[in-house]
Order: structure tokens, then sequence, then C-alpha cells
């Protein structure tokens, strides 16, 4: 089961690669679409990561409270480093204390 | 001259990978310990590391797998959640495009969330062909073998880690560390924005589907925002 998943996952990750062939050039409007790919994948993730859990919502608000942190950090240093180091540390603290 | 850029590159896609490496470290002690918790053989739960390398696709199949779930439950169910990959191979397409046809075909397998998240974020700025694939190949690489070895470390130490630490925080961190510098205009807020809305309110959908249908809404929101 796990190698036919894998060569299911290969096929998908190769697929769009596989089809676009050199000198193919990408029009302004695909462009501008495949620059959202990004932020509207890795924003559906965070937020099935850290808001849901399982079918419903998490209620750890510890969670919530450091991510927020995490986000303000990353916002503002843009550095993953310190993105992740503010994230965890928040929640240690948070938990020791409450 | 060639194999300096390939060196820099190289070097530069170790130093984006490295902080998030330690993140994908504790996913594959969770997916390793829940695989020693399961009915699935130490053995085949380890290889799946190498055959899928993807930690969400892993635990949901592994679930369904010590549930007694039929077989094409589980590869389909691995398959959906598995489906944002193309997406990212799209993103990253034109860029792989000016690649010789060895590197095309073989890095894709080295295709994560992680590893397209920074290479797209290189790429950027970065337009050389030699420079973005030894990037990808450094950066993605160093993702794949933290998960290698953390998955199997999780297999070996059971229940050795503490709950109390709650590691499992880190896999929401890393990608909010990977998305935050994605969020630089208003159409990208709006992708992002949407994307969270829509992957939240599918959550009684089946696994990974409301991540799909989130993120393939957060692109249509963000071209509407554009006009």
């Amino acid at each position: 089961m796990f190698t036919l998943a894998g060569v299911g996952t290969f096929l998908i990750r190769m697929s769009v690669i596989s089809l676009v062939g050199r000198g193919v050039t990408v029009s302004p409007p695909v462009e501008a679409t495949l620059r959202l790919i990004a932020p509207a994948v890795l924003a559906a993730i965070v937020a099935d990561t850290l808001v849901l859990d399982g079918d419903g919502l998490n209620t750890e608000w510890t969670w919530f409270v450091a991510g927020a942190v995490a986000a303000g950090v990353s916002w503002r240093w843009r550095s993953a480093g310190a993105t992740m180091v503010a994230g965890m540390a928040t929640l240690w603290l948070l938990l020791a204390v409450f | 001259m060639e194999e300096a850029t390939a060196r820099r590159a190289a070097r530069a896609g170790v130093r984006a990978a490295a902080p998030l490496v330690i993140a994908v470290f504790p996913f594959g002690l969770v997916y390793g310990v829940a695989v020693g918790a399961s009915s699935v053989d130490p053995w085949v739960g380890g290889a799946a590391s190498w055959l899928i390398l993807a930690g969400a696709a892993q635990l949901s199949m592994l679930d369904l797998i010590d549930g007694d779930a039929a077989w094409i439950v589980v590869v389909s169910t691995g398959l959906v959640i598995n489906a944002r990959f193309a997406l990212y191979s799209a993103a990253l397409a034109p860029a792989f495009a000016r690649f010789p046809r060895r590197w095309r075909f073989t890095l894709p397998y080295l295709l994560t969330d992680q590893a397209a998240a920074i290479s797209l974020q290189y790429y950027e700025h970065q337009r050389d062909p030699v420079a973005r694939r030894w990037f990808f190949l450094a950066g993605a690489s160093s993702f794949a073998a933290s998960w290698w070895v953390s998955s199997v470390i999780g297999v070996l130490a059971g229940g050795g880690i503490p709950e109390a630490l709650q590691i499992s925080f880190a896999v929401p961190v890393m990608f909010l560390a990977l998305l935050v510098p994605t969020l630089r205009d208003r159409t990208t807020l709006a992708a992002a924005t949407v994307g969270a809305g829509v992957a939240i309110l599918g959550a009684p959908l089946p696994n990974g589907i409301n991540i799909l249908i989130g993120a393939l809404a957060g692109i249509a929101a963000g071209r509407v925002s554009d006009r």
C-alpha cells in the first residue's frame, strides 16, 4: 500500500513539471496565479494544523497565543529560526505558568 | 565558474532549510512513535518515509491501516492528501523547465511543502538555473534526511518522548514560518485568508480534502482581488 501511494505521490509531484518543457513562456496571468499557490496552500495547512483538531476546533488556547507570537516574529524579522524559537519558547512558558 | 555557483547555491539551500529541518524532526518523531504503537510492521512503516516522503499522508494512512480500512481507501486517502503537490509542481514548473532532463525527472521526488516554499522564495531573486537546481537539491535533501532519521528514531524511541513538551506544536509553527514571508501584498494576503478560512470550514470533510479545496479557493480569491 505504501509502495502504491509512493509511486502515485511521485507522479503527482512530477505532473506539471514534466509537462512544461524548455522554451515554454509563462503568460502574466498564469504567473500571477502561480505565485498565489504557496500562500494559499501553506495558509490552509496552518489552519488545519493550528486551528483544527480532528473534525472539531482546537481548544488549546496556549497554541493560539504562541502561534500569534510566532507569526508576529516571522512578520517582523522574516527569520525561520527566530520564528521557531519564539513559538516554542512562548508555548513552553505558557505551559509552565498555567 | 559553474561549480562555484553550484556550491554557493547548495550552501544557501542548506542554510535556508536549517531552522526548518529542526522542526521537521519532531514531526518525524510523532510519525515514528505512531508506527511503533500501530499494528504495522516497523520496517514497513519506516520504508514509507522513503517511498512517500510526506508526513501528513503517512500518518493518515497509518491510522487507516490500523483501523483495518480497505487498501483502496488507504491508498486514495494518501493520494488525496498529496494532491497539493500538483500545485507546487505547477508553481515550480517554469523554473524547472530550464533544468536538464535528468534533473527535471528526479528532483520532484524530493518535492515537499518545505522544499517548495524555500525554493520559490529563493527563485524570486535568483534567475540562474544552475543555482536554482542546486539550491533545491540541497534544501530538499536536508528536509528528506531529517524526515528519514527522525521517523526511525521515533520508531526506536517509542513512547520515550514526554507528552508534556507538546513538540507537535512545532508543526504549525514551521508552516507559519514558511507562510508569512509569502504574504507580500493584497492578493497573496487574500489568497491566504480565504485558503485558511475554507480549510477550517471544510473540517468535516475527509482528511486532506479541506486543505485542497481551501488552497484552490484561496488561489481563486487572490485572482479576484487582483482585478
